[in-house]
């Protein structure tokens, strides 16, 4: 057996045993990777090497934007911001059937659009406003499948640090993936607004009672309308090249930071509570990307990718086949594993063989994202499945059970954005921010 | 033991506090001298990406103080209660592993070599800039011996109730 081959087989064997063990992920791809890296260089030098990568993953600018926004979140979570726009969504869905739910999935979407992360949305919104679904007589299962089946959206609408990740390992730009993600976002929230309508239809008891008056309304947006103007600064600003991603998710700080004081809905003895939990948050994210880099280096060296692409060619060469195979893949990795591990060790697996099909490493970055996004809220490993059912107090299994339909719809969103590349990449390519 | 590390903990707590409020002023002030002064910093990026890889490594090390970094574990929740702490046990030592062979031997010797190589933008080498790898090491290796005694001694459950906190 050659070197490169053994490496492999440690490689992959050895993530895959301390993954099944329950290792930290970051541990099961860092022995493992350091094993192989011993196994082609030598002790001395593979301790060195891999020390090096580490250094050298966390060293970059472009993933300063990733602690910003987490802190950004944070931020809006605790400073007034989200009851602003569950208040302003409330408004804008009107006397529609089951105007809650449908509310909900507004807020999330909002929250989406000014934060980068799903959880963080699920938990905000869904304790917000499942106290009032539970009191207009919804079905408490019913009202948390909704807030967990829609607050992924947030993922894959800009801002989304999970797309950061993404642009770090395929070098897609990270302004192109942003704008790519607003068209998917938006049927991933029309696809759970359908199952909601279907829903609630035939439930005449869900309709939102109480009288809203225009002037209320007005002063109800109004009130939402610097919150939401955040998405104008931070996103138009990146886009207009003002500043890189990186310093607009410090603009997005400095920003909810001031309404959340503007608000009086901080203090800032607070601040230091804060900072603390969005560190945590990141560093954990950090030492992944860190790991991940010597995983990097080891797999181009075990030449996994060409073999990996080897193996799928050989089940065929239709695109179309390979590319459902590789969302199978994914969606079934997904139901195990957290989004940001995943991108970062499949990422380097998959691309190669779909760019070598003519796929934009833009349009499969947002079939990746939307894909593990799913795996998100699927059992056994689903973190905002998790989150959902807590702040509703439920239990798992009975959430999962009304999150079936919703599945089903955001399924067929993904076969949509999979095979309509235009989905993508329409808004980036009339932003001329990829060359198709 | 505990003592250490409860003073351990509240060190690097607020160790991160610091770093990351450097960490968005720096940030912030490249933006404003270049957009409002007109006048690009020569040196804000390179401080914050040091203080970024400062933070997220004492940022990593305190989470492994808390057995809080991501993992897959509902395959070690199915087994026996013995075989959950030979499993917590294997797994302990290898996180003191990768820990003690990258982090802190590589780290010095990365360290080393690059002792004396300038940076262009502060006014500080590499080499002591890459100390960040041995000290989170040392710590991650305290924390993670700590477990380790804890869980052998039965002081701690050998699969632990992990918060999901992913992006």
């Amino acid at each position: 057996m050659d070197t490169a081959t053994l490496a492999a087989l440690v490689l992959l064997g050895g993530i895959a045993l301390f993954l099944i063990m329950g290792a930290p992920i970051s541990i099961a791809v860092g022995l493992s990777s350091l094993t192989a890296m011993i196994t082609a260089l030598g002790v001395e030098n593979g301790v060195l090497t891999s020390a090096q990568q580490v250094f050298r993953g966390i060293n970059s600018f472009p993933l300063l934007a990733i602690p910003f926004f987490v802190l950004a979140g944070v931020i809006m979570n605790q400073g007034g911001i989200a009851l602003r726009l569950v208040n302003a969504a409330k408004v804008m869905v009107g006397k529609a059937p089951g105007s809650l739910a449908q509310t909900n999935i507004a807020a999330n979407v909002l929250f989406g659009a000014v934060s980068g992360s799903g959880v963080a949305a699920a938990a905000a919104i869904g304790s917000t406003i499942g106290p009032i679904q539970a009191k207009e007589g919804y079905n408490k299962s019913f009202a948390a499948a909704t807030n967990i089946a829609s607050a992924p959206a947030g993922m894959i609408i800009p801002p989304s640090n999970l797309m950061i990740v993404y642009s770090l390992v395929s070098s897609a730009s990270v302004a192109a993936l942003f704008v790519a993600g607003y068209i998917p976002g938006a049927m991933w929230a029309a696809a759970c607004m359908v199952i909601v309508y279907l829903y609630a239809r035939k439930r005449p008891e869900l309709k939102y009672t109480e009288k809203i008056t225009f002037a209320q309304g007005a002063r109800t947006i109004l009130s939402a309308v610097p919150a939401l103007a955040l998405i104008v600064v931070v996103i138009g600003g990146i886009l207009a090249g003002y500043f890189t991603p990186t310093e607009g998710s410090n603009i997005a700080v400095i920003y909810s930071l001031v309404l959340a004081f503007a608000y009086r809905a901080i203090k800032v003895s607070q601040i230091p509570k804060m900072l603390l939990d969005a560190a945590r948050t990141t560093s954990v994210v950090m030492f992944l990307v860190g790991v991940s880099s010597i995983m990097g280096f080891v797999m181009s060296f075990a030449k996994i990718p060409a073999m990996a692409s080897e193996a799928i060619f050989k089940v065929s060469d239709n695109p179309v086949v390979i590319l459902l195979l590789i969302a199978v893949i994914l969606l079934v990795l997904g139901m195990f594993m957290d989004p940001t591990p995943a991108v970062l060790i499949f990422t380097p697996i998959f691309l190669p063989i779909v760019t070598a099909m003519g796929i934009h490493p833009v349009h499969f970055g947002i079939m990746m994202v939307m894909n593990l996004s799913i795996g998100t809220i699927t059992p056994p490993v689903g973190p905002i499945l998790f989150v959902g059912a807590k702040v509703a107090d439920i239990a798992i299994e009975d959430v999962i059970r009304r999150l079936m339909p919703f599945f089903l719809a955001l399924l067929v969103v993904l076969v949509m954005v999979i095979f309509t590349p235009g989905l993508s990449m329409w808004l980036p390519t009339q932003l001329d921010l990829v060359t198709p | 033991m505990n003592a250490v590390k409860n003073g351990l903990d509240r060190v690097l707590m607020l160790a991160c506090v610091v770093l990351f409020a450097v960490l968005v002023v720096d940030v912030a002030w490249q933006v404003f001298a270049r957009q409002v002064l007109d006048q690009p910093s020569g040196w804000s990026e390179e401080l914050a990406k040091y203080l970024f890889i400062w933070l997220g490594l004492f940022g990593a090390a305190l989470v492994f103080g808390e057995r809080g970094h991501i993992a897959v574990d509902f395959a070690a929740r199915k087994l026996p209660r013995v075989g959950q702490r030979v499993v917590a046990v294997v797994v302990q030592l290898a996180v003191l592993t990768f820990t003690g062979m990258t982090l802190i031997w590589g780290g010095i010797r990365v360290a080393n070599l690059a002792w004396a190589q300038n940076l262009t933008g502060l006014p500080v080498n590499v080499g002591p800039l890459y100390l960040a790898l041995p000290i989170s090491g040392v710590l991650i290796a305290f924390y993670t011996i700590y477990h380790l005694v804890r869980i052998l001694s039965g002081a701690e459950s050998a699969v632990e109730d992990a918060e999901p906190d992913v992006l």
